[in-house]
């Protein structure tokens, strides 16, 4: 192998190195420290707006009244600030992350968070320290269609409790024009977004710093409403614990080989090699797998992926349990939509390819 | 838009997802390709191949959460073809260079025969890139993946050149030692 053609095979190394790589800041000691404190306070690579915060006086700031709107809250108060400023480079100050997603029911009884029965999908994380204090919880629900993109909605919530540390690295603000100030009740709320944008609410109490955000597809209407649901009830940070919850990590099919052992094909024996993989692990135990296989020519010549845990979209997406499968019905499916998914002992497991026969003569092996 | 938002308008064969991947990545994705082919017209090209590969590549892959790199080496990808095609003509010097300095990770040079498969080569990059400290792998993947000079790179982690340079030189005996001991030969 020659230099030139090493060169070229670079391309073929981990795409997480590379997203490393254009994010990469070097850490740089700098006198931006209020700004990074503010920043730092809710993971703010993104936010910006209270940097325009710090910049603002009283003018065009509007009054809240009992008759305000959700879309008064992004009205606009004709300030424009520039669109971008790397105020200093980025650095989450955050060690560790455990998952609640599980508790959904529980935290709504206990009115922790509101119940969204029309969004099925949620995710809930907490952030902490080195020395296991909170540093954020981001919350999110969502919700898909399973044609087209009519009924998409991503909310989301992210709250840090008040008592914050102040951070020698800085952070880079994106600083957004048109940030709409609302005083209400002696509390700034600063929104951003409009029609067909992503959009934000973004306030601080005594309780602590809290922003919602919805998709471009949510409704002014929508993200108030979370907005008023939190604004009345802020969030009780005690319930999310350094030790509770779960953790999420990830690994690969070599490293962890025992993973959907009984339920995944014998690759080898078809003649594929597996090119990629990634296992997700729940506490150390698998629960999401994706195998990339290669035929020789083609890295990914099936792309096999199994989820202990499907949520309602991929459970009607399956076409059928895997016994009830036949070569005809997976042959139509894969010529129509390129994937197939289907239930195999409680999993749900999709597969993308084009090569049919290939799909079949794996789905037939688990049949017998 | 988020990059979860435009992939799932990919899976979900709506072309909205192209103008806004365009929006969002399309100058980054001209100057990675510019910055290997030193050419507009071709890098404006492999811009828009990109976005037809993706097009094409979404789904199966669904990369929510690193729709830049995946779409960064495609277009480097392109790039690379271009000058491939271009070699004959006129061979890049930055590329001779780049070429030049690979060499030197190659424990035996051999231009006869490649006796480490691709995913071999693959696995073994990524275990040696993980043994390297972020700064040292991002500076590593400025030069060697985004096939960047020696002064942007400076440039862009505040360094000297010359710290530049020794940071590669180092990275790059580390790297021959890394798939001697390994035994890998190329």
């Amino acid at each position: 192998m020659r230099g030139s053609e090493l060169l070229e095979q670079m391309e073929q190394i981990d795409l997480k190195y590379v997203e490393e790589a254009e994010r990469f800041r070097r850490k740089q000691r700098q006198t931006w420290l209020r700004w990074a404190a503010a920043a730092a306070c809710l993971c703010l690579a993104a936010a910006g707006v209270f940097a325009a915060l710090g910049r603002q006086g009283d003018a065009g700031v509007r009054k809240w009244n009992s008759a305000y709107r959700a879309e008064d809250y992004f009205r606009g108060s004709g300030q424009t600030v520039p669109e971008e400023k790397s105020v200093a480079p980025a650095e989450t100050p955050c060690s560790r992350t455990r998952m609640f997603s599980d508790r959904r029911a529980e935290l709504e009884q206990a009115g922790v968070i509101p119940t969204l029965e029309t969004h099925p999908l949620f995710d809930l994380s907490a952030n902490y320290m080195d020395d296991g204090t909170l540093h954020s919880v981001q919350i999110g629900w969502y919700r898909r269609s399973l044609v087209g993109l009519e009924n998409y909605s991503d909310l989301v919530l992210l709250a840090a409790p008040k008592e914050l540390r102040p951070v020698s690295d800085t952070v880079d603000v994106n600083m957004e024009a048109h940030v709409t100030v609302t005083e209400r009740d002696g509390v700034r709320i600063e929104a951003v977004g409009a029609e067909q944008t992503q959009k934000r609410m973004t306030w601080r109490t005594e309780q602590g710093w809290y922003q919602v955000s919805g998709s471009w597809n949510d409704s002014y209407a929508d993200v108030a409403a979370l907005f008023e649901w939190f604004w009345a009830h802020p969030l009780d940070f005690t319930q999310f614990p350094a030790d509770g919850g779960y953790q999420l990590t990830s690994s690969t099919l070599a490293e962890r080989p025992d993973a959907f052992r009984d339920v995944l094909p014998d690759f080898a024996s078809f003649g594929y090699a597996q090119s990629d993989s990634i296992v997700v692990l729940k506490d150390g135990e698998p629960t999401h797998a994706e195998i990339h296989l290669s035929n020789g020519d083609d890295e990914d010549f099936i792309h096999w992926c199994v989820e202990s845990e499907p949520d309602v979209y991929e459970l009607a997406r399956c076409m059928g349990a895997l016994e009830t499968l036949t070569q005809q019905s997976l042959t139509a499916q894969i010529a129509q939509e390129g994937q197939i998914s289907f239930l195999q002992d409680g999993y749900a497991v999709t597969v993308y390819s084009r090569a049919s026969q290939a799909v079949w003569a794996l789905v037939a092996s688990l049949q017998e | 838009m988020d990059d979860r938002t435009i992939v799932e308008l990919y899976l979900r064969r709506d072309e909205t997802a192209i103008r806004q991947t365009e929006a969002q990545y399309g100058a980054r994705l001209r100057a990675l390709a510019y910055g290997i082919t030193q050419d507009a017209q071709a890098s404006e090209e492999c811009e828009n191949d990109t976005y037809l590969q993706a097009w094409n590549a979404i789904p199966p892959h669904e990369p929510r959460t690193y729709l830049y790199a995946f779409l960064a080496r495609i277009t480097r990808h392109l790039a690379l073809n271009v000058c491939r095609a271009q070699n004959t003509l006129k061979r890049s010097a930055r590329l001779c260079t780049l070429s030049e300095e690979m060499e030197q990770c190659i424990p035996a040079p051999d231009d006869l025969s490649c006796r480490l498969d691709r995913m071999a080569l693959a696995d073994a990059l990524n275990r040696f890139l993980g043994t390297l400290s972020a700064e040292k792998r991002a500076v590593f993947l400025r030069r060697y993946w985004f096939l960047e000079s020696v002064e942007s790179i400076a440039a862009r982690f505040s360094f000297s050149r010359s710290k530049v340079k020794s940071m590669l030189m180092r990275t790059r005996m580390q790297l021959r030692g890394f798939l001697e001991k390994e035994g890998y030969t190329l």
